[in-house]
């Protein structure tokens, strides 16, 4: 065992000594590969090719999807440092954090010796990159914005984390649950699809347009989004609330705002508060793409079959 | 034979931060008449008038109008008893000038009234009568310096208050600005206003000045008295450390506006020509 | 600036115009569209039920309110504090009293969190506490003006870095919702606070407004007020307690709303000169118009989404301000 351990460290040193010279390392290559992990090279979400010896042992996640993701994977195992927003699955909490995902502490990164970091495209800044790079961390990419590209970063991370076939599973699940998605809402038709409106924020009135992961959910559960296609997060009011009169309103309990389904309800002549169509879905059901947009898929199918079944006069009942 | 003393100065010592200022300063102020204060840069002179009007303390000695020590007199009233003419100021925000005088009759206003149609009238005598009638509706950020002096003068005539004190006021006007705002200050001074001044000025301030009070570069008092007691070659060159030529002409008065008609003696102060210094 | 000040008995018809102007048009535009005589019909029958006359009874009569309260509180604490500093530039919040809003208004967010009144009166205490800070620093030292911009600059900090410490411990969703809460927002939905806020800002505008006399001197400078007859120590603590809560009521109802404390009455003074007995009303009408109006176009441009309250501010106050500084020539 011990001169085993010997052994592949000078195996390595002469690997890294050989990596210098030019022209050797692709010749006898093939010969030393099979006793070193293999060099695999991955291309991330930013188009950047990421060269790891063989699946990583210490990862960095710093985007709360991502670790959502790898517990979904089974390979909670590599994880050493998440973000303080990696609330999900709760045991996540108990793993080291290395601080926000727009703002982590590159100390604590590197006090972790990771030997991958994950960013999310869209949130770290080309500074954090750099700096991880010069620490000779490397760095994965990701940049779920859609459920296309989600399903590819479940695949993806699988691939990189030495758990591909895991991946594939979580990728297919997500696949098929839309597909059959896709199958009853061609059942029932487009005809009779209500119009919703995806709230992010109330204060103030924050929604989440066509173009956003929320309102490409809402679209393949067979809802029509009330916001202007092409929008991404629009700033509303409740005087649009009140022209566009949406049948279904989805609202996200947030802390630190009071109820807000209370804050439709002031709003008797809504329809979507007359017939009890206010729905409140957990904000990282919709917003954030991990596992658990299954979830936010089957709760938004939900409320647009309910209130499909729901009359004014049955919720007038059951209000009083 | 002496008149009512407006404001009376006894032994008065200052110190700024533990230098002292003025030393040992004691003069009286009458009722109408017209004082200045001279001497060199440094010398105390703005100092003495705020003590005068009781914005400092004096360390000895002390300053009292009336029965009251100044300092222990209110703003308001000191306000009621003297005006002041500021050196010149900036004016970040543009006043129409009738509302600039206006504020000469704060004193006099009720806490949740502006200026009534009395102080309206004030306002408006106060501008003729500095010559500025004609300024009442311009913008006070565009007056040049000669206007602006005059309206800063008009609005301590508003003020109303029985003395008048003007420090420096002005040092940073040309020759005729200058000599239009002694003339008033002359007739002012007949019409029974008491005038407290800080001047460079010698010329014009024998001229005006019924008594002349002396500082010497260390704060100390060299003389006061009338001009021709105080401002003789000795003592000029103890406050200002200039050998000056002392000429005296008889005037008959007429052609400014407010003589008297009688002759008078006439002081004219000449510096040593620079050529003479560098060959003693 | 104009060499003269004359014709300055038609401010008050022209802010009134301004005024009314930007209130009808508050009233009419927005994402449901209204034609005048709708507005009349509606406005004539406020029982009447259906949605033109929910948006405009429920949504845009309590909200041109805010902007209108908002923007007169703001115009005319900025026309103070610029009076009592001499500084044309200074803006009201210059004491710090931001800081203190955002400090209140996370603490609320981060510990508290459940009722929508505690986000405002925890902003409004914030605000006040800061004021208060400034305020012990003032009355200890007798201190110049410089001073007080100094200690409400260091107020402003201390509350902003207490603001970054808090962001490390708390959970960063209230921190979030704090920011967006204090962009300036004129929706919010505190109705039942208008009439109590409008009330206490009337009272502290008419104030204001008795003083005019009082801040005309003031911006002559301390030491010439002071021979002018003013207690400068006493007045001054009364012109920035009173501009202090003005602003801090604003904030509580509005967040940071930027521009109109500072445009509003540099344009006034421009136009009608300093003279504070028109100043404080013709700013008060007129802020409350500006803001009224560029809430009107935020709400309509990109109808159903709207535009922060403060971009049009900005967008609509400069260019204005920098075209009356070139007509008037300074």
């Amino acid at each position: 065992m011990h001169s085993n351990r010997h052994l592949s460290l000078i195996l390595m040193f002469v690997c890294g000594l050989l990596a210098w010279v030019p022209g050797v390392w692709s010749g006898s290559g093939s010969a030393i590969a099979a006793s070193i992990p293999a060099q695999v090279t991955h291309t991330d979400a930013l188009g950047r090719q990421v060269q790891l010896d063989g699946a990583p042992q210490r990862v960095v996640s710093l985007v709360p999807s991502v670790t959502e993701t790898i517990y979904a994977l089974g390979a909670q195992g590599l994880l050493v440092g998440v973000t303080d927003f990696c609330n999900y699955p709760p045991q996540a909490q108990n793993k080291q954090s290395v601080g926000a995902y727009d703002s982590p502490s590159i100390e604590a990164i590197a006090m972790l010796r990771p030997d991958l970091v994950i960013i999310a495209a869209d949130m770290a800044t080309p500074a954090l990159l750099q700096t991880l790079l010069e620490l000779d961390i490397p760095v994965y990419s990701v940049y779920p914005r859609s459920l296309k590209a989600t399903i590819e970063m479940q695949r993806n991370l699988g691939a990189v984390l030495g758990y591909a076939e895991a991946g594939a599973t979580l990728a297919s699940q997500l696949e098929q649950a839309i597909a059959q998605l896709n199958q009853e809402v061609n059942q029932t038709g487009v005809e009779t699809s209500p119009r919703v409106l995806l709230t992010i924020m109330l204060e103030p009135l924050v929604i989440a347009g066509t173009d956003t992961l929320p309102g490409e959910m809402l679209a393949c559960a067979g809802g029509v989004n009330v916001a202007t296609p092409g929008s991404r997060y629009p700033m509303w009011n409740m005087e649009s609330v009140l022209a566009f009169d949406p049948d279904i309103i989805i609202v996200s309990p947030h802390p630190g705002t009071s109820s807000p389904r209370d804050f439709f309800l002031r709003f008797k002549q809504l329809r979507a508060v007359q017939q009890g169509n206010v729905v409140e879905i957990p904000a990282d059901w919709l917003q954030r793409p991990g596992p658990r947009i299954i979830k936010g898929l089957e709760a938004l199918r939900q409320a647009i079959t309910d209130a499909a079944t729901h009359t004014p006069e049955k919720i007038d009942a059951t209000q009083h | 034979m002496m008149e009512a003393q407006m404001l009376q100065i006894q032994k008065l010592d200052f110190s700024y931060r533990g230098k002292k200022v003025l030393r040992q300063i004691s003069f009286g102020v009458e009722q109408g008449k017209v004082v200045s204060i001279m001497g060199a840069n440094g010398s105390g002179k703005s100092t003495l008038l705020r003590l005068l009007r009781g914005r400092l303390q004096p360390d000895g000695g002390e300053v009292r109008w009336g029965n009251a020590a100044a300092h222990k007199l209110s703003r308001r009233e000191m306000a009621l008893k003297v005006a002041v003419v500021p050196q010149q100021l900036q004016q970040p925000f543009g006043f129409q000038v009738r509302e600039m005088v206006a504020m000469g009759r704060y004193i006099y206003q009720q806490p949740l009234a502006g200026p009534s149609r009395q102080d309206w009238k004030i306002v408006d005598e106060a501008l003729a009568s500095t010559d500025s009638a004609h300024l009442a509706t311009r913008c006070s950020a565009e007056l040049s310096g000669g206007e602006l002096q005059r309206v800063m003068l008009a609005r301590a005539l508003a003020q109303q208050a029985p003395v008048l004190m003007l420090d420096e006021a002005t040092s940073q006007l040309d020759m005729g600005h200058k000599r239009s705002i002694c003339l008033l200050l002359r007739h002012l001074g007949q019409n029974g206003k008491t005038i407290v001044q800080v001047s460079h000025d010698m010329n014009s301030a024998a001229e005006i000045s019924h008594k002349i009070l002396l500082l010497s570069p260390a704060g100390e008092q060299i003389a006061f008295g009338s001009p021709y007691e105080v401002l003789t070659s000795a003592h000029i060159e103890a406050a200002y450390g200039v050998q000056v030529d002392i000429q005296r002409y008889l005037s008959t008065g007429g052609g400014t506006g407010g003589g008297t008609g009688e002759s008078t003696e006439i002081l004219r102060f000449l510096p040593q020509p620079l050529t003479s210094r560098s060959t003693p | 600036m104009q060499p003269s000040i004359r014709h300055t008995y038609l401010w008050l018809p022209l802010c009134l115009l301004f005024l009314g102007g930007a209130v009808v048009a508050g009233l009419i535009y927005g994402t449901v569209p209204l034609t005048p005589s709708e507005l009349v019909d509606i406005l004539l029958h406020p029982q009447s039920s259906g949605l033109k006359s929910t948006v405009v009874w429920q949504l845009r009569l309590p909200r041109v309110g805010l902007a209108a309260l908002v923007g007169m509180a703001l115009a005319v604490s900025g026309t103070v504090f610029q009076a009592v500093l001499r500084n044309p530039l200074a803006d009201p919040y210059i004491l710090g009293v931001s800081g203190g809003a955002a400090l209140g208004a996370v603490l609320a967010l981060t510990f508290f969190s459940v009722q929508s009144y505690v986000v405002p009166s925890l902003a409004f205490s914030g605000a006040l506490l800061a004021l208060f800070l400034v305020y012990l620093v003032a009355r200890a030292h007798q201190a110049a003006t410089h001073t007080l911009i100094l200690a409400g600059v260091m107020v402003g900090s201390l509350c902003t870095a207490m603001l970054m410490f808090l962001l490390l411990y708390a959970p960063a969703d209230p921190m979030r919702n704090a920011l967006f809460w204090l962009a300036g927002n004129l929706a919010r939905g505190e109705e039942r606070w208008l009439p109590y806020g409008a009330g206490v800002c009337m009272i502290l505008v008419l104030l204001l407004w008795s003083r005019a006399g009082l801040l005309d001197v003031f911006t002559q400078g301390e030491d010439v007020a002071a021979d002018l007859g003013v207690d400068i120590g006493r007045e001054r603590m009364f012109l920035f307690c009173a501009a202090g809560l003005l602003v801090a009521i604003a904030v509580a109802l509005a967040g940071l709303v930027g521009f109109v404390g500072l445009v509003v009455p540099h344009a006034i003074r421009l136009l009608w000169g300093a003279g504070h007995t028109r100043l404080i009303p013709a700013a008060a009408i007129v802020g409350a118009g500006f803001l009224v109006g560029a809430d009107a176009i935020a709400r309509t441009v990109l109808a159903p989404a709207e535009v922060p309250v403060g971009v049009v501010t900005a967008l609509v106050g400069a260019p204005f301000f920098l075209y009356l500084l070139r007509l008037r020539g300074r």
